[in-house]
């Protein structure tokens, strides 16, 4: 009988020291795991844009109370992120080319950025990665400025922009259909200059072309959103201190529509999948909150929290917030 | 046992259902009348389809609307499709031949062009933005030209060479554009 009381007390001490090594492995673990300090810059803002053509779902109906029909136009920010894990800095989008020639009518907030960069301590030249959520002009319009830096396209993105660049009826490979530009024709929105940059890249041998998902670094990981946005949008999945977060671009143009269950912004977008690309970042975030999104009009405002760590930064009224903060690095909140 | 319903007593119902009929049918076009209408979307001249306003004159305009068709639908999509031959031999295809041939008929494109592009009337005022966009095409075409010499001796620094040419072609480009067709892209 003793025997066995002292063979069952062994069996429980071992149990118990094998929980404790485990926990304290864990825990050792969880210390060790990456997490990356995370900022929104406004490239620059879109005045004036139709709630309508923002969000069809929501578009306005004179004299309607009702807050889904009530919003005539709203200002649209066009923002990009940086991201810092380590001694890596990554871009996720690059904002547009801000030169005098190319200030668009009713456009404000520009800032060049690499102005922007220097506000938060970086330099052009410490950016390492860039991920292209999409190739439209307004995200991927500043490569140049980025020598350093490893573009990572999806290359269905690629393939979708061929495939309507060479399609024989004119409607369907303009770039623009009218002088006044265009919205949602499949060529739309690749500015050959953009092209050009990401075709540059390629040749200096500094970019990867990604085939669905990428894990890029430790913990941060592209996922493909095909279709969402366009035909080779994609998102960045990024551990932080406040948990994952989830870059989308123009996938997720509206936080309020991730949070609604809207389609925003439809350019080449199948809205199925565009839904699919909100889901997904309810599935790795756990809700809505962490999903960051590029037009949301009430970005660096209490209405979007996660963006509400905000300030003026540019000459010319640019926002940016800092979205999180990694141990050890030192807020860029002035 | 049943027996026939008398006339005076089938007039009666008849009656009845009548008088019903006409109550509810009142009932219902006052329902429909109360019933707010749905108002029609107010469009401002950030859609779509609005045009961002120009500075130009009207000489100046009709310049530039002879001159968009070929921008449009010629030159656009052109410049895109250069860049897209250099891409996919640099990534999936690298054939030369079928890059010679995706570059032949571009090169003679840019080329041609420049000549229609000359015979538009210009006014003086817009006699060196045109002059700039013939320079910008034949950038163009030089690049195609530049980009044809890796089909003859495969050395690859042709397509670096090529593509600094229609880099500075496309923003001149972009320039240009922002001067004949203000606003031209949209963000998206």
């Amino acid at each position: 009988m003793n025997a066995l009381v002292q063979a069952l007390a062994l069996v429980g001490a071992l149990g118990a020291g094998s929980l404790a090594l485990s926990a304290a492995a864990t825990q050792a673990q969880a210390q060790e795991k990456p997490v990356c300090s995370v900022w929104l810059i406004e490239s620059s803002r879109f005045m004036g844009t139709p709630m309508g053509s923002f969000m069809p779902d929501r578009a306005f109906v004179p004299g309607s109370q009702s807050p889904l029909h009530n919003i005539n136009t709203v200002d649209l920010p066009d923002n990009y992120g940086v991201i810092k894990c380590g001694n890596e800095v990554i871009m996720y989008d690059s904002g547009w080319k801000q030169q005098e020639y190319h200030k668009m009518t009713g456009t404000e907030h520009f800032t060049p950025m690499p102005e922007q960069l220097k506000l938060l301590g970086f330099d052009v030249a410490d950016i390492t990665k860039v991920v292209l959520g999409h190739a439209h002009w307004d995200h991927a319009g500043q490569l140049l400025d980025l020598p350093n830096a490893t573009l990572y396209v999806q290359r269905e993105e690629l393939r979708g922009i061929e495939w309507a660049l060479n399609y024989p009826n004119p409607h369907i490979s303009a770039v623009n259909n009218t002088p006044g530009g265009c919205y949602r024709s499949p060529a739309c929105g690749y500015e050959p200059l953009t092209v050009e940059q990401v075709y540059g890249k390629v040749l200096k041998g500094k970019a990867v072309i990604v085939d669905g998902d990428m894990e890029i670094m430790p913990g941060v990981v592209i996922h493909p959103a095909f279709r969402a946005h366009t035909a080779g949008s994609q998102l960045l999945e990024v551990p932080t201190t406040i948990g994952k977060v989830v870059f989308g671009s123009d996938a997720y143009s509206s936080w309020e529509g991730i949070r609604d269950w809207m389609p925003a912004n439809i350019q080449q977008t199948d809205t199925v999948q565009q839904f699919l690309a909100y889901e997904k970042c309810y599935k790795i975030t756990g809700g809505y909150q962490n999903c960051i999104s590029a037009h949301e009009p009430l970005s660096y405002t209490d209405k979007y929290p996660i963006t509400k760590n905000s300030w003026v930064g540019g000459p010319n009224g640019s926002r940016m917030a800092e979205i999180a903060l990694a141990s050890g690095e030192k807020s860029r909140h002035p | 046992v049943q027996t026939a319903p008398s006339r005076g007593s089938l007039l009666l119902v008849s009656g009845a259902v009548i008088a019903l009929l006409a109550i509810v049918s009142v009932s219902l076009q006052r329902e429909v009348a109360s019933e707010p209408k749905p108002l029609p979307v107010v469009r401002t001249e950030a859609d779509g389809s609005a045009t961002t306003p120009s500075s130009l004159t009207a000489e100046e305009e009709a310049f530039a609307a002879a001159l968009w068709p070929l921008h449009q639908s010629v030159v656009e999509p052109s410049t895109g499709r250069l860049t897209y031959a250099g891409l996919t031999f640099a990534l999936d295809d690298p054939d030369p031949q079928r890059l010679a041939a995706k570059l032949r008929p571009l090169r003679q494109i840019f080329h041609d062009t420049q000549d229609e592009v000359l015979v538009i009337p210009v006014p003086a005022s817009l006699q060196q933005v045109r002059d700039r966009y013939t320079e910008m095409l034949s950038l163009y075409e030089q690049s195609a030209a530049e980009m044809l010499e890796v089909v003859g001796d495969g050395n690859r620094q042709h397509l670096i060479d090529a593509q600094l040419k229609s880099e500075n072609g496309a923003e001149e480009l972009v320039r240009l554009g922002d001067i004949l067709w203000p606003g031209e892209h949209k963000p998206n």
